[in-house]
């Protein structure tokens, strides 16, 4: 609380008006809604960038170039969206280690209410993955759960291009309570339509 | 639109439902998997696979006969010739490998990588503590590999190093230690030069008769890989196993030998290099051959934990002696790749010495001669076979020792070839050996010398082995006439000395006299024949007939079969 008494009790004000009137009329909140509302669109598109497991499993398979694609549609809640993302990532080693992954989850996706021509997007969700290693050629479904951030900018009505990057947990606790399961960064650009 | 929103949420949740349903009960931890080795690669500097026999290097280091050196170093034979004596040669204390990666061949012939891992490793020869050398072995560095059978083991061995290698240098006075040799090992550099003390052989591990006369001779390089052959039973390894174990051998152990390679020093003078590798017990290197391949004799087998017995039992024999146990199989042709072995002399004891009172006739045959020596025992139940080697010994000095090969053995005779007038002589003695393969070869040439250095003692020394060549070129029986009849010789000689005709043992075990021995890890339920043999001296392994069947057994898992050695 101490911060908040070195702040003008004006700008606090200011910002409690903000944050309220975001969470009541999203669509309302912004200065320019025509440019925004083509955001609201269903969206199409496909990312490409590094991936690598973390921890552990950094030392046991390198990191990889990866790609997936996703969908997503608006929700009655203005800046929420549900979307769902599939990807394949091959995860090779100077050893015979390899480990294939197609996470496939669905997302529910923030979009932050700052007014920049820059869009800011918080995600989570949950699924399952495909997961399948060499060289004891096992392959099988996993739970994953996953939490990411994403910017992007809007080029035209139709494009949007965008940097994301996302943290997945593929839990394996249920097989070994033991089990740490795998931990991944997925980073990436991307580009995507508003249908 | 509200209906759109709906159907696209119930569609993404049955995806997701769908997903989790397909969830099994025999999901297993992948990411642990990755991190955890079934398969366990040792790997064992002995012949034996339990309880190796201790270090027993002989103390003269220049004895060629019962001591280190080879009977191949021919300029410098002792430290007497060497001033000061005191900085002659000494056994190496470390033996240095390295290995660039290791692959599993299975029964299809194809290769599968399991060990992309560079390992450089280092242990302590001539100490029985040493876990290459105590039994122990080494825990190799490696990854799992596909369920399937593997047949044989790949090894890349980019160098294999022994320290205590010396040069030395003609000058006043006789031999002076020139240097003690290092060589760069795991890139170990010291302002660019090598630092550690050693000899890297795997430059002379090639073969002398076929690998010189090859277009790709120059960079030839016949332990990369060196293939490992994994003993029967066969194992199939799995990914359901909780572990397997693939033990590699390789016969380092009281199989180390000394040699030498020739060269010119900066001033012109003559120097040789002393250094250690393997026994040429299998592949016998001669004066002036730097070839020693073949001799790297190894042995793989693959146990899988929980499913072997042993084999126990009591050294009745009198002698100090080893016990091996191979698989059983009726014909016993699978049996004798082990025991048989082959044949070559050994030089401790003749096969046979027909004694005195000699007659010999002398029958001539387009130069050559037929000579028939009459003897007054019987050859063959003396076990005298066509193929052996007659040793034909100057009582006087008038001509050097002549090797001839017996043509023929009846009751009372044995036939051999040679130049004609060479084979009776009223001066000689005759010895019978057990066939030297080599021996037998019409294509064993003498090495053509080549000239080293740039000086006129090399020049001079040149010319004087090559007068030398020339004598042994004649003294050999013209048999082998063009290069095809060169390569089928010495292909057969590599085929009588490869696997199939000659193998280590997968399970041996050395036992000294009246001791009880135990050979575990043996994989059960399985058949297997037992033999003995007394332990062979320092440098050889062993001969035909050294081996005596002790029994057969059918080892139990989990438990242990007794054959006592008599």
């Amino acid at each position: 609380m101490l911060i908040l008494n070195k702040i003008p009790s004006s700008l606090l004000f200011y910002i409690a008006a903000l944050l309220l009137v975001t969470a009541l009329f999203p669509e309302s909140g912004f200065a320019v809604k025509s440019r925004k509302d083509y955001f609201y669109k269903p969206q199409l598109g496909a990312w490409f960038g590094p991936v690598t497991p973390l921890g552990k499993g950094s030392t046991l398979v390198d990191a990889a170039l990866s790609g997936g694609a996703f969908f997503r549609y608006n929700l009655p809640i203005r800046p929420l969206k549900i979307g769902i993302d599939a990807s394949y990532q091959k995860y090779e080693s100077s050893g015979v280690n390899e480990l294939t992954l197609v996470p496939v989850y669905a997302n529910l996706l923030y979009l932050l209410p700052v007014n920049l021509p820059i869009r800011f997007q918080l995600k989570a969700g949950v699924g399952a993955t495909y997961n399948f290693i060499k060289p004891d050629e096992w392959d099988q479904w996993d739970p994953v759960i996953m939490g990411g951030f994403e910017l992007s900018f809007p080029a035209g009505r139709l494009i949007n291009i965008g940097l994301r990057v996302d943290y997945l947990y593929i839990y394996q606790g249920y097989v070994d309570k033991s089990a740490r399961g795998g931990h991944l960064i997925n980073a990436g650009i991307m580009l995507y339509f508003n249908l | 639109m509200s209906f759109t929103r709906k159907s696209t949420l119930t569609i993404a949740l049955s995806i997701l439902a769908l997903l989790f349903s397909t969830q099994c009960s025999d999901n297993r931890a992948t990411f642990e998997e990755l991190e955890n080795n079934r398969l366990f690669v040792i790997f064992k500097g002995t012949y034996e696979s339990n309880n190796p026999q201790p270090w027993n290097v002989p103390a003269d280091l220049y004895d060629p006969v019962a001591g280190v050196q080879d009977d191949s170093v021919d300029d410098f034979f002792d430290s007497s010739q060497l001033d000061p004596a005191s900085e002659g040669d000494e056994f190496p204390t470390a033996f240095m490998v390295d290995i660039a990666e290791m692959r599993l061949v299975d029964t299809g012939g194809e290769q599968h990588k399991f060990s992309n891992y560079r390992q450089t490793l280092v242990f302590n020869v001539n100490n029985d503590s040493d876990i290459l050398f105590n039994g122990t072995g080494y825990l190799m560095e490696n990854d799992d590999v596909e369920g399937k059978v593997y047949v044989a083991v790949l090894i890349y061995l980019r160098k294999i190093v022994l320290n205590k290698a010396k040069k030395y240098s003609t000058g006043e006075g006789g031999w002076k230690l020139n240097e003690t040799l290092r060589t760069i090992f795991a890139e170990k550099t010291l302002y660019g030069f090598p630092v550690l003390p050693g000899y890297d052989f795997v430059q002379h591990l090639i073969y002398s008769h076929y690998d010189r006369i090859r277009l790709e001779s120059t960079y030839l390089n016949r332990v990369f890989p060196v293939l490992v052959p994994i003993a029967k039973p066969y194992v199939k390894y799995s990914s359901s196993l909780d572990s397997a174990v693939l033990e590699i051998r390789f016969v380092l152990k009281n199989f180390i030998k000394k040699y030498e390679v020739d060269g010119y020093d900066a001033l012109g003078s003559m120097t040789t290099t002393h250094f250690y590798s393997l026994s040429d017990w299998l592949y016998d290197v001669r004066e002036r051959e730097n070839d020693i391949g073949g001799n790297l004799l190894t042995t793989a087998r693959m146990y899988v934990p929980g499913y072997t017995g042993s084999v126990v039992g009591t050294n009745f024999t009198g002698s100090d002696s080893y016990v091996i146990a191979v698989p059983s199989d009726p014909s016993f042709t699978d049996v004798n790749e082990y025991v048989k072995n082959f044949t070559i002399p050994d030089e401790n004891s003749a096969k046979y010495t027909p004694g005195g009172g000699l007659s010999v006739t002398e029958t001539v045959d387009e130069g050559f001669s037929l000579y028939t020596l009459s003897v007054a025992g019987d050859p063959i139940a003396d076990g005298v076979v066509p193929g052996d080697t007659i040793e034909m010994i100057s009582t006087s000095t008038t001509f050097p020792e002549q090797y001839y090969i017996v043509n023929t053995v009846d009751a009372a005779s044995i036939t051999f070839k040679a130049e004609e007038g060479l084979g009776n002589d009223g001066d000689v003695s005759y010895q019978v050996w057990p066939v030297n393969r080599r021996e037998a070869n019409p294509c064993d040439f003498a090495v053509q010398p080549r000239r080293l250095g740039s000086g006129i003692e090399s020049l001079l020394d040149y010319y004087a082995k090559f007068e030398y060549y020339r004598y042994q070129y004649n003294q050999k029986e013209k048999g082998c006439q063009n290069l095809d009849q060169y390569k089928s010789q010495w292909t057969n000689y590599a085929d009588e000395l490869a696997p199939k005709n000659f193998a280590i043992p997968p399970n041996a075990t050395y036992v000294p006299a009246g001791n009880s021995y135990i050979i575990s890890n043996i994989t059960a339920p399985g058949s297997y024949e037992i033999f003995s043999a007394p332990a062979p001296s320092y440098g050889t392994l062993f001969y035909d007939n050294d081996f005596t069947h002790q029994g057969t057994v059918k080892v139990p898992v989990g438990g242990s079969e007794t054959v006592d050695c008599y």
